[in-house]
């Protein structure tokens, strides 16, 4: 599978027509993962993913230099997950959003009043949320390794089964793990005041 | 969404951020995690990975990613209608980019010659007339003096003025117009009429500039006319009009 698909992009960067067509599937199956975290509706999802298309088609595949499919799911990520934060920064731009926690790739003030959001110079709600965020962070290096992996896949979006199909695990013992892993972590907010 | 979940998710966000890094800054290759996913990794290399691990977050994330997308890849769904359609729009535009081709056309650029298309159309067409009107003369001329002519089909008994001719002959036709088609393209104005003989044989002949005629007239017509047959025997002739003029007063 692997060196069929490094083939694939390399034809495809050659301008084969024929292959972009079967490299396709593949792209969308990277692209919708990348784009779990953001919990966007499908529709604005298939937006982003058509944009990265357009943009790979146009010339941007041939910046891959990778050698292996692990380069290349990561080239590719790295385009869909920036095209997702530019379609998040627009949408705050347009005040279509009214989550304040959006991603701005650093954590200067960036936010943009959203018409839930009337202008205010209160940050407190932002520095709450960092401080939330790295209280998260530092309770998850407390625990197993085996729960901080369960815990990112449960956040990245998948399902219970998907997580035991790829860990091996019997779909028991995942939702047992997970159970009492959120169990913890909730405590662990509400004892700190997040 | 409760608040650990709205938390998870921009922590899982970030870290995608932090582990998108220029190949050579991330602690673990792309290849190598690749390679202890599928266990093909020496001993060495699984024990230093398995340790990593354990301490960064963030190459534990890119793990999971690139699991999830390698399990995605290997048993993929059907292609969104929306995709697969941007795709065939993609294509219908334009061709891939190339390389070699950008290149090629960069380098061409200045010898490309742009002129509209109703102009090349007419020039087509002038050129497809005067081969018609010259090669016969020079495939006459190449026949070295004292040679025969290969022998054509003697012509056909007719009456009235027409008179069935040798290829590229200029010759005068008399008829009844029974068909007009105008083929202008941009600035050049052209016409096909289609006239029937007294004696009941078709032409179809090509007249440039605005016609002074219509169906039902009887027309004459001084021009270059060429033998048609088709399988079933059937004779009808194309030409180009020099001169197309009514047969009687209007």
């Amino acid at each position: 599978m692997g060196i069929d698909l490094l083939d694939l992009v390399k034809r495809c960067a050659l301008g084969e027509a024929a292959a972009w067509t079967a490299f396709l599937p593949s792209f969308q199956e990277i692209g919708r993962r990348t784009l779990r975290p953001f919990r966007l509706p499908e529709a604005d999802s298939e937006d982003v993913l058509s944009d990265v298309l357009v943009s790979l088609y146009a010339g941007g595949l041939r910046q891959f230099r990778g050698n292996t499919v692990g380069e290349l799911v990561n080239f590719l990520r790295q385009v869909v997950h920036n095209k997702g934060i530019d379609f998040l920064v627009g949408r705050r731009v347009q005040g279509l959003t009214s989550l304040p926690n959006e991603d701005q790739g650093d954590h200067t003030d960036t936010r943009i009043p959203g018409p839930s959001h009337p202008e205010s110079t209160d940050f407190s709600d932002v520095l709450s949320e960092e401080e939330c965020l790295e209280f998260l962070r530092q309770e998850l290096e407390k625990v197993r390794r085996d729960d901080r992996e369960l815990f990112l896949m449960k956040v990245r979006g998948l399902k219970e089964r998907e997580i035991a199909q790829q860990t091996g695990k019997p779909l028991g013992t995942v939702s047992a793990q997970i159970a009492r892993l959120w169990d913890r972590l909730r405590r662990r907010l509400r004892e700190r005041g997040c | 969404m409760e608040r650990l979940e709205l938390l998870g998710q921009r922590l899982a966000k970030d870290l995608d951020r932090e582990g998108i890094r220029p190949p050579g800054d991330q602690c673990v290759a792309p290849g190598r995690l690749e390679e202890f996913l599928s266990g093909t990794l020496d001993e060495e290399g699984r024990a230093y990975i398995e340790g990593h691990l354990g301490d960064c977050l963030i190459c534990l994330n890119d793990l999971v990613v690139l699991r999830d997308c390698l399990h995605g890849v290997a048993a993929p769904e059907e292609v969104s209608s929306r995709l697969a359609a941007r795709l065939g729009e993609l294509m219908r535009q334009r061709k891939p980019s190339h390389p070699r081709a950008s290149l090629v056309e960069m380098a061409l650029r200045p010898f490309t010659l742009r002129i509209p298309a109703g102009w090349a159309v007419a020039m087509t067409a002038a050129s497809i007339l005067v081969t018609f009107l010259i090669l016969p003369t020079f495939q006459r001329q190449m026949v070295p003096p004292g040679w025969e002519r290969p022998s054509v089909s003697p012509p056909r008994p007719m009456t009235g003025l027409s008179q069935p001719s040798e290829r590229g002959t200029p010759r005068t036709i008399a008829g009844v117009v029974i068909q007009v088609r105008k083929v202008t393209v941009g600035p050049t104005e052209a016409h096909v009429v289609t006239l029937r003989d007294s004696a009941g044989v078709q032409y179809s002949i090509f007249v440039w500039g605005p016609l002074p005629t219509q169906e039902g007239d009887s027309v004459q017509v001084e021009g270059v006319f060429q033998e048609i047959r088709d399988a079933s025997g059937a004779v009808t002739y194309k030409g180009v009009a020099t001169v197309f003029r009514p047969a009687t007063p209007r």
